[in-house]
């Protein structure tokens, strides 16, 4: 009887192991198919960019280049200047992160840790911008730089976007956590606030800033309406604005060259990615819960 | 002599007091006055003139005429019916689609991070790349997905050269590209629910459905909430995917607000600054509604 009680419980035992590895691997599954979605397609644009242009059309689709080339990158940078939009993009995206991190910074840590009249207000002000869409103020900036004489130059690429509401709200939230007898003993010891800004705020700062740098960076590379609006010039283009006048380059879609320009576009970004992948996904979290 | 020395020594404490704070606070404000409080109150203005945007000096006040034309206008009114679907199709899809990430990976308790960086990377790259991507997946002749269809015997689309499909197919692209951002807020919120919870619910006899719906989705209101929001801003602004991958055509069928902003105040022969600003001010204060809308929506669901 006991024997009987015991070898049931055992296949009781065994039937819900088993119950537990096939949902297990029906778990996997259903993530390999996700993870499929996502990169199967980017993979497939990047193998097509070394594909001939009559390949990359063929039917039945060929998913690896059955003959590599790399006659579509030579073709795009001939005809198109992508390698000056691609210096383009850097030039206006360093400045403009450098900008954001430094402004927002520095009001994060005015708001955080300094006491002054009006100071909510103030904030709430600054805050209330980032509920306005692009589209409101896109009209006036377009008068504004264009009267500054600043159409077809990087500095109209940098300067309307080198303060960032949001960044200075998410440096705040992120300071006031930080302990002020930090800050005191410095002043103890006579130091400035600025040096306390540099030696003690900052270091202490770093993961607020390097999800900031993230996310102020990614929006500057696929910023597209802004530089639609205010360059005219080819060789002012970026990357998002060079890849979008592709279309209108000839009358036939040429697959070839969209998908060989999107790969340059978003190379840079996957290899920072690649080696920044658990700080882009920690970014999400620090600055998307904290709203 | 005395009342100057003290005069200077109330200033020495002033500015000791307060120097540092202006020093930061002046540049920021005048930033913030001259790209942001300024735009924003001019195209106030400019939304209850006649403004050309090249040419503004002749600018004449219309009082609330742009707004009123703007009801009959039937680009207007299609770019609002087609952004209410294409914010609609995106809400849904994103938060299932993230929401079932979400529970899958918090299941592992290990490789989330293998699975993580591949889901991910749609969102980092540029909307303008994956416009291109899409705009050759969707191609009805020569695209990838008509091909699949083809093996299932299902007859070619058009996509986005379809008026009935257009709108649906760039809001799909969208969702490819965004949901992994969701998924990701959505996962940190189910992480921070104590397993004791679960427990208790087990004890209780809840089946998973239960648990599903009265233990987890309750404790996800907070992220929840923030993901809808966002989703809203993020689509009723939305431009760049549907500019590059349709234009706002098929006649008209995914023309989005934006575009119609910029095509009225830009566009060749047009440049109508103030009319196109009167529909930039309705963007916002769709925007601010809505927003606000679905904050109580929630408190008054949940409290």
């Amino acid at each position: 009887m006991t024997g009987v009680s015991l070898e049931h419980g055992a296949g009781a035992d065994a039937r819900i192991r088993l119950r537990e590895q096939v949902i297990a691997l029906a778990t996997h599954l259903l993530l390999v198919i996700f993870a499929f979605i996502a990169f199967g397609a980017m993979m497939w644009m990047v193998l097509a960019s070394f594909k001939s242009a009559s390949e990359i059309i063929a039917k039945p689709p060929t998913f690896l280049p059955e003959a590599p080339t790399l006659e579509s990158y030579a073709l795009i940078l001939r005809e198109q200047a992508f390698g000056r939009f691609f210096i383009n993009s850097i030039v206006v995206a360093l400045p403009s992160v450098l900008l954001i991190l430094f402004s927002s910074s520095i009001a994060g840590f005015v708001f955080a840790k300094f006491d002054f009249p009006a100071k909510e207000v103030i904030f709430t002000i600054i805050l209330s911008t980032l509920m306005v869409p692009p589209a409101v103020t896109l009209l006036p900036l377009f008068r504004l730089v264009s009267r500054l004489g600043w159409a077809d130059t990087y500095q109209a690429l940098i300067i309307p976007v080198c303060v960032s509401a949001f960044g200075i709200f998410l440096l705040r939230q992120f300071m006031e956590g930080l302990p002020s007898e930090l800050l005191d003993a410095g002043r103890i010891d006579g130091a400035s606030n600025w040096w306390i800004y540099r030696h003690i705020v900052l270091p202490l700062s770093v993961s607020a800033l390097s999800a900031l740098a993230i996310f102020s960076f990614l929006a500057n590379w696929d910023s597209y309406l802004w530089p639609l609006v205010i360059i005219y010039e080819e060789q002012m283009r970026t990357l998002p604005l060079g890849l979008a006048y592709l279309l209108g380059w000839s009358s036939r879609p040429r697959y070839d060259l969209f998908l060989t320009g999107a790969v340059i576009t978003v190379v840079p970004v996957v290899v920072f990615y690649s080696f920044f992948q658990s700080r882009f996904v920690r970014g999400v979290t620090l600055t998307g819960l904290k709203y | 002599m005395a009342a100057t020395n003290l005069s200077e020594r109330r200033w020495a404490r002033f500015w000791n007091r307060y120097g540092f704070i202006i020093a930061v606070l002046v540049p920021i404000l005048l930033w913030f006055c001259i790209f942001s409080f300024g735009p924003i109150l001019y195209a106030l203005y400019a939304s209850l003139t006649n403004i050309h945007s090249l040419d503004p000096s002749r600018a004449k006040f219309v009082g609330l005429d742009n707004y009123i034309s703007l009801l009959d206008d039937r680009r207007f009114l299609a770019s609002m019916s087609n952004v209410f679907k294409f914010v609609l199709v995106k809400g849904i899809l994103n938060i299932l689609l993230s929401l079932g990430l979400a529970l899958l990976l918090e299941r592992l308790r290990r490789g989330r991070n293998f699975y993580l960086f591949f889901i991910f990377m749609p969102v980092v790259i540029s909307q303008v790349a994956v416009a291109m991507l899409f705009l050759w997946l969707y191609d009805p002749r020569l695209g990838l997905i008509n091909y699949l269809l083809s093996l299932v015997e299902i007859p070619p689309q058009s996509f986005i050269r379809s008026t009935a499909q257009a709108i649906y197919s760039v809001a799909i692209a969208d969702v490819w590209k965004t949901y992994g951002y969701a998924a990701v807020i959505f996962l940190a919120g189910l992480l921070d629910i104590p397993q004791d919870y679960y427990e208790a619910a087990k004890v209780d006899g809840a089946t998973r459905l239960q648990t599903l719906w009265r233990v987890t989705l309750p404790l996800l209101k907070n992220p929840l909430v923030l993901v809808m929001v966002l989703i809203v801003i993020d689509g009723v602004q939305h431009f760049t995917m549907v500019q590059v991958m349709t234009g706002g055509g098929p006649a008209d069928s995914t023309l989005m607000p934006s575009i119609l902003v910029y095509n009225y105040g830009l566009g060749a022969n047009n440049y109508r600054m103030g009319y196109a600003s009167a529909i930039s001010v309705i963007m916002f204060v769709v925007i601010m509604a809505i927003t606000v809308f679905q904050l109580r929506l929630f408190r008054s669901l949940y409290d």
